[in-house]
């Protein structure tokens, strides 16, 4: 039996100091440990080094170096945009292209999200993008009459065609396909209030949400309905 | 089992999925020291008997548009040799999708459950079913009596239901504005663990000393608490900040409810530093505030404050992702900084004699976090109470505190376990 003279109490035979003072307590190890010896060990016991830690401290690190270069690219493009301004924001172009490809970099190439997820972030992100582009030169405008709708029905009927054939990850992409088919309404709401100016393509992603959803009630109704009562529940 | 069956979370468990991180896991460990070594097999095997019983255990998360829902889930439970420190964080995706674990490590069970889940209560059935069918697999002659639930019946809905709303009543109440809490200040382990000293005590004679004193023991390890923190904390300097110990009441001995899932509110116990602190004003103080603050009265209105917050039209339909937002603020505005520290006792948990006579002893392990960094957990067996103290800071200060006051003031016999995290820490 082992004992701390300092704390007056006794210690389990594994112990060899006091846990609350922190001081050797007199006789070796006995019998077995109450806990296990922590970290990556060899069969001897032994500690080894973690790899894995290394690796992602090595991951850490060159993240922060392109946050750093970013940071920098972005304030040097907005001072001199600044300094040498003629009327022109071409530092937003920059700005928002920088914005958009960490976007995609961190969101769709490097993330672990399920294809849904990433195409929904992808489309949103680029249709982001578009607009800022369109709304700063004139002459892109087409990019959000034409560029948004295309891309929004372009990633809704990718999703409904997922969520068809992919019926082992049913359930993990709902959840995405319910938000990007509503999506695939906003470029006619937009020509509603006037700022798409062409009617066709935002009449298609429309058309595509409505029958990518029509399609999946249709052939999975009883499944879709049960799905929708749990997202919605509140 | 039905596997199309999906629930919502529970009132109180509605918090725990936004929280959750590695410096706040939110699980909490209830674990089992039997007289023999564990078999990994026949363990394996009871746990995927006794989760049949345990529908909302045996689920994953998933997240709905304005709330999370648990679903069915048919994965196996795999168990694990223990390799890391008690209440880490639990992540569904190296974890099959479940909110729970089951470690082995020489001839101890220990099961980590999230509390989205379920509460002390639930923990404390699923592990007596566990226990019971692991020792009937391995060959023991035990009988269940009626104490313990079995892995082939069926579960009954009572065991299900969201007992905040059942008994929910709206009542008039004045908004109460909580006061900032002291907080345990120390140096947060990195790599980030956490460190648990138990001290197994009779639970005879430590009731023996708390009766001579006139209290429940839960009074008695709360005043104790108090008591080391203010002297390892606070007896020097001026502070203005009560020291507030949260203590977890369960519900059931107050409403007759069967529900394994959470029903549990927190009472604060209060002390000023500026009160005296003399050990038998402050046994008094607590004792008083104990009685208060538990009776039925006194909870409805925590209980109606729960439920009708919940229900309120805003927190309904706001998008999750919002809504996550701000419970994250509104639980380090409300739920940490008003609470030094939290004692949670499970009290004494009963196995009919064939099966208790395999077991050691039990203990709850219950999170710290860094905003919380100092906890303890209560459970007696077979009159063999552990108190474990997790912490998540280097200082060891008020656990040394809290059990030489138990040896050295009132002779109580400590016998202290410990998994030296702060000693390993330092190396990896």
């Amino acid at each position: 039996m082992k004992n701390c003279k300092r704390c007056n109490v006794e210690l389990d035979n594994s112990l060899t100091r006091c846990p609350l003072c922190q001081q050797p307590v007199e006789g070796e190890s006995i019998g077995d440990r109450t806990y296990p010896l922590y970290g990556r060990r060899n069969e001897k016991g032994e500690l080894i080094e973690d790899q894995d830690h290394k690796a992602r401290h090595r991951k850490r690190r060159l993240q922060n170096l392109f946050i750093f270069g970013t940071i920098l690219l972005l304030s040097v493009t907005i001072v001199v945009n600044a300094m040498t301004f003629r009327g022109e924001y071409w530092g937003v172009y920059v700005v928002s292209s920088v914005f958009y490809l960490w976007f995609s970099i961190k969101h769709t190439i490097l993330s672990n999200n399920r294809a849904c997820r990433k195409i929904l972030l992808q489309a949103v992100s680029l249709s982001a993008f578009m607009a800022v582009i369109g709304v700063m030169i004139p002459d892109f405008h087409s990019l959000i009459d034409y560029g948004i709708p295309l891309v929004l029905s372009l990633a809704v009927g990718v999703e409904g065609l997922l969520l068809h054939f992919r019926k082992s990850r049913w359930k993990a992409y709902v959840r995405d396909f319910f938000v990007m088919d509503l999506l695939g309404y906003l470029p006619i709401l937009l020509f509603a209030v006037g700022i798409i100016d062409v009617l066709w393509p935002s009449v298609v992603a429309a058309l595509v949400s409505f029958l990518t959803l029509s399609s999946q009630f249709a052939f999975s109704f009883r499944r879709f309905k049960d799905e929708l009562r749990r997202l919605l529940h509140h | 089992m039905n596997t199309n069956q999906w629930y919502r979370l529970d009132n109180a468990a509605k918090i725990f999925p936004t929280i959750s991180r590695i410096e706040n896991s939110a699980a909490y460990r209830l674990a089992i020291t039997l007289t023999e070594e564990i078999d990994p097999n026949f363990l394996q095997e009871a746990v995927d008997q006794t989760l049949t019983r345990y529908p909302t255990l045996a689920v994953w998360l998933r997240r709905g548009y304005f709330w999370y829902f648990f679903e069915n889930n048919e994965n196996q439970l795999l168990i694990e040799a223990e390799t890391r420190t008690p209440c880490g964080h639990i992540d569904p995706l190296f974890n099959n999708g479940y909110l729970m674990k089951v470690f082995y490590y020489g001839k101890r069970i220990s099961v980590e459950t999230h509390h989205s889940l379920s509460d002390g209560s639930g923990a404390i059935e699923f592990i007596k079913t566990l226990t019971y069918t692991y020792l009937k697999l391995s060959g023991k002659d035990v009988d269940p009596g009626d104490e313990i639930l079995l892995p082939n019946e069926i579960p009954s809905r009572y065991e299900m239901e969201d007992s905040f709303h059942k008994y929910y009543q709206p009542c008039e109440r004045q908004p109460v504005k909580e006061e900032d809490a002291f907080m345990i200040q120390g140096t947060v382990f990195k790599p980030f663990g956490n460190h648990v000293d138990t001290g197994v005590v009779d639970v005879q004679e430590i009731r023996r000393i708390a009766k001579d004193k006139g209290v429940t023991i839960t009074t008695y390890l709360v005043a104790r608490l108090i008591r080391s923190i203010y002297e390892e904390s606070m007896q020097y300097g001026l502070y203005t900040e009560p020291i507030k110990i949260a203590v977890p009441v369960n519900l059931r001995g107050i409403f007759p409810s069967k529900t394994l899932r959470n029903f549990f509110s927190v009472v604060h116990v209060v002390v000023r530093p500026d009160e005296s602190m003399e050990f038998e004003d402050l046994l008094q103080s607590v004792q008083a505030q104990l009685v208060e603050k538990t009776t039925k009265e006194s909870l409805y209105p925590k209980i109606a404050d729960h439920v009708e917050s919940e229900r309120f039209f805003l927190s309904r339909f706001i998008p999750l992702g919002i809504k996550n937002t701000i419970l994250r603020f509104a639980y380090r505005r409300y739920g940490t900084k008003v609470k030094t520290a939290t004692i949670s006792n499970l009290g004494r948990i009963v196995f009919p004699d064939s099966v208790s006579r395999w077991v050691n002893r039990m203990e709850l392990v219950f999170y710290p976090s860094t905003g919380s960094p100092l906890n303890l957990g209560l459970c007696s067996v077979n009159d063999k109470m552990s108190i474990s103290i997790s912490r998540c800071i280097v200082e060891p200060g008020v656990t040394k505190r809290f059990f030489r006051g138990l040896s050295k003031e009132d002779s109580i016999h400590v016998k202290i376990y410990s998994n030296e995290w702060e000693a390993f820490h330092e190396k990896l």
